[in-house]
């Protein structure tokens, strides 16, 4: 057996937990640059605010109804579910942590009733942490995330859903009732296509033939739909996998047209991916830099540009990789125009015991490298990103996204430590 | 300046370590959620009786009926303080 448990409304709840105030106000958690709805309270989904609507097109009902808007705060949200998962940890050895607000648990070999266990756990997390979670517990992944869902809408559930304790006549209900765009896997394309061939309802992709499936779609699919009849497919994977590439963008906080500003952004998000890269202990044997205009400006001029170079040897190194992307930049970069966003992307990801000299090899002694590299990661651990960068960063930064609504980091910081009278 | 706190227990100022895994008891000092603030008292817990004691007296204390959710967000288990 496989639970699913995921935290509700994630972002707004971790808000609430250190604001009191806000239980039962409609609230937001904006995007970068405070643009779009990424997360909305019960509340404000009921005023029938959609996921990703951007924030000013909706002053006047913000307005009427008192919305409070919340920049997001990534600091408090990773810390919190730190303390999520962590908790979670403890119901079974075999734990994966599926993105920031949901995890796998492997349930196999666990004695008693696991509908209570799923109470047991909404009790401790929002004990411990204040934020409430939703169970969902089946015999695949598939059908855990379904059972998930029921918990987290239909009231009845009160949280937890198990789908064994499920009526064979109630489990064919609720398949039927339900999108088959709901189905873990399935987007929103994948659900239209499937729509064509009269696949509308969960229970409609889960009687379908699944070589039928396999054919016209893919395998993914077909373990899908096996996966929803109730036979296990897709594995837990206790350990997340290395990502096989690292990305670093950010959209600007305002048009940004001169080429040394967009170096600063530039060799900022270089030695960002280059410290998140040593942390996974790679090194990158290729790296890419894009920079662009804003497609929704359709009267500016338009520029956009995507450029990937091998390194001639793989690397690790944030002065190497940094001086890499500024060299890429250079001759990307054009005159008049107005950018909104650029990005390094770390490619050809390898592990970095893999590194071999060559016979062209020009870099300082690299053991002082890495010990320099190591350095310059401890001392931003501990003193905050960015203590220590590279002059090529800039200092001031104006080019930096928006936050005009940042709440403190209550759980990180000691100066925003929640006071209490 | 802080006038609901426990007065002969903790010094305004201090840093409290407050433990939300802790089920409160009867005597605890707790963090609680009042009025959408939060508020440092003296939880009073007696079978069914429930009550949020602030230690100055010249705060009357606040008794929750039966049914009327008491927000406890967490229980005082130590403080520090930084030295005069």
């Amino acid at each position: 057996m496989i639970a699913l448990v995921d935290v509700n409304n994630f972002y707004v709840s971790c808000q609430r937990v250190f604001e009191p105030k806000l239980e039962g106000k409609p609230v937001v958690v904006l995007s970068n640059n405070d643009g779009c709805c990424i997360a909305r309270s019960a509340e404000v989904k009921a005023l029938g605010v959609r996921m990703g609507q951007p924030w000013h097109q909706m002053q006047d009902l913000a307005k009427q109804h008192s919305i409070i808007a919340y920049s997001s705060n990534f600091a408090l949200y990773a810390d919190m579910s730190n303390r999520v998962m962590t908790i979670l940890s403890r119901y079974s050895p075999h734990q994966e942590v599926y993105s920031i607000d949901e995890c796998f648990l492997g349930l196999d070999g666990l004695q008693g009733d696991l509908t209570e266990l799923g109470w047991d756990i909404r009790k401790t997390v929002l004990q411990g942490t204040g934020l409430p979670v939703c169970v969902g517990i089946a015999p695949t992944k598939t059908l855990a995330k379904f059972c998930n869902h029921l918990a987290k809408k239909r009231p009845q559930f009160a949280g937890v859903c198990e789908w064994s304790k499920l009526d064979a006549e109630i489990q064919l209900r609720v398949m039927q009732e339900i999108e088959v765009g709901e189905v873990w896997g399935v987007g929103r394309r994948l659900s239209a296509s499937l729509n064509k061939e009269g696949i509308y309802s969960v229970a409609d992709l889960q009687q379908a033939d699944s070589e039928t499936i396999r054919s016209r779609y893919s395998v993914v699919l077909e373990r899908t739909v096996r996966e929803l009849q109730g036979q296990p497919c897709i594995d837990l994977e206790d350990i997340a996998p290395d990502k096989q590439q690292i990305m670093c963008s950010r959209s600007f906080g305002r048009n940004v047209t001169t080429e040394q500003e967009l170096a600063e952004a530039i060799s900022t998000y270089a030695a960002r991916a280059a410290e998140k890269l040593r942390r996974q202990k790679s090194a990158a044997g290729a790296l890419a830099v894009f920079i662009c205009t804003s497609p929704f400006r359709e009267k500016d001029p338009q520029y956009s540009k995507h450029v990937v170079v091998p390194l001639s040897q793989p690397s690790d190194d944030t002065l190497l990789l940094t001086r890499a992307a500024l060299w890429v930049l250079k001759r990307i970069y054009r005159p008049g125009y107005a950018y909104v966003k650029a990005g390094v992307m770390l490619l050809d990801l390898q592990p970095n015991t893999a590194i071999q000299g060559h016979l062209f090899l020009q870099s300082a002694d690299p053991l002082k490298r890495a010990s320099l590299n190591n350095t310059m990661d401890r001392i931003n651990q501990h003193w905050g990103r960015g203590t220590l960068r590279l002059a090529s960063a800039g200092a001031d930064h104006r080019w930096k996204m928006r936050q005009g609504h940042l709440s403190p980091c209550w759980t990180t910081r000691w100066e925003d430590v929640p006071k209490v009278r | 300046m802080v006038s609901t706190i426990p007065e002969r227990s903790i010094p305004p100022g201090a840093m409290l370590i407050v433990d939300r895994g802790r089920e409160a008891k009867h005597d605890d000092i707790v963090v609680a959620m009042l009025d959408g603030d939060y508020t440092l008292k003296r939880l009073y817990r007696r079978g069914t009786q429930l009550a949020l004691i602030a230690e100055n007296r010249a705060y009357p204390p606040i008794v929750l009926n039966e049914g009327q959710e008491l927000g406890i967000w967490g229980v005082v288990t130590a403080w520090i303080m930084e030295p005069q």
